[in-house]
């Protein structure tokens, strides 16, 4: 596998990874506001965004909220991205658009969890998988 | 060439949503929930957080029928991509596929510590092969 090979490997991976993220959340919203807990869904949100990872072997301040882990992981993609090269079509700047709109959140998930929001994030990383297959083709 | 472009889509969005639940799940935040206090709570917020466990399946079945389509187009045969006619990438892929689809007919979500790095370890190589047919090596 070429160097660029696994470059392009490397971005798919990490938005592969950026989309189990955003379907975590969405999935989280959707479980807990429509189940028994539905009432205390705001809390249990809030300490779902406080689980930390890894979760063995590396002291507690230094483990990631999964928030920010996952703004952390969108970064990386969109750095090897950048590093693939951004060809400057329309589709491209909808690209860079929408990873914008995912990394603000990401973000507010991380100081607010709402249903809401995880949808929305899923819905950003799908149609960032989207746009990106249009620019592979 | 709209419905290819359309297949190509559904196929890297299927992809994303099976292979980014279970690499999120596994490896970030399965373990990140289960240390979450107190326990109770962890095991409720992981129960909720595989509320959609029975999304593998219809993703599996968009990717099965989106990737028959897709041969097709290449002019190749189910069979004859297994046994490598149609080159490395392809036949490594999809006998990866099966192995995956193999794992989660078996194992699913149950607790299955070194079979599910295998299985990773196969998403992996298939988001490798896809690269490679893709782009080239």
């Amino acid at each position: 596998m070429s160097g660029g090979a696994f470059l392009a490997w490397l971005h798919l991976v990490l938005g592969v990874a950026v989309t189990g993220l955003a379907l975590f959340w969405a999935i989280m919203g959707r479980a807990l506001t429509r189940g028994a807990e539905a009432a205390d869904a705001p809390r249990l949100l809030a300490v779902a965004a406080g689980a930390r990872w890894p979760h063995v072997a590396v002291p507690w301040s230094a483990r990631l909220p999964l928030p920010l882990l996952g703004i952390f992981v969108l970064v990386a993609a969109a750095v090897t991205g950048v590093a693939l090269g951004t060809p400057g079509t329309l589709v491209s700047g909808l690209k860079v658009v929408a990873v914008v709109a995912l990394l603000v959140c990401f973000r507010q998930i991380g100081k607010q969890p709402t249903a809401a929001l995880g949808y929305a994030a899923l819905v950003l990383a799908l149609l960032i998988m989207a746009l990106s297959t249009l620019m592979a083709r | 060439m709209l419905l290819y472009q359309a297949a190509v889509i559904l196929h890297v969005l299927a992809m994303a949503l099976w292979i980014g639940h279970m690499l999120i799940w596994s490896l970030v935040t399965g373990p990140a929930l289960k240390a979450v206090e107190p326990a109770a709570t962890a095991e409720l917020l992981r129960a909720r957080s595989l509320e959609l466990g029975g999304l593998g399946w219809p993703a599996l079945a968009i990717l099965v029928v989106t990737g028959l389509y897709l041969l097709d187009m290449r002019g190749t045969g189910l069979v004859d991509g297994f046994l490598g006619e149609a080159g490395w990438p392809l036949a490594l892929k999809l006998w990866c596929v099966l192995g995956m689809i193999g794992y989660q007919a078996l194992v699913g979500h149950r607790q299955a510590s070194l079979a599910i790095y295998a299985n990773i370890a196969l998403a992996l190589l298939v988001l490798a092969c896809s690269t490679v047919l893709v782009r080239g090596g």
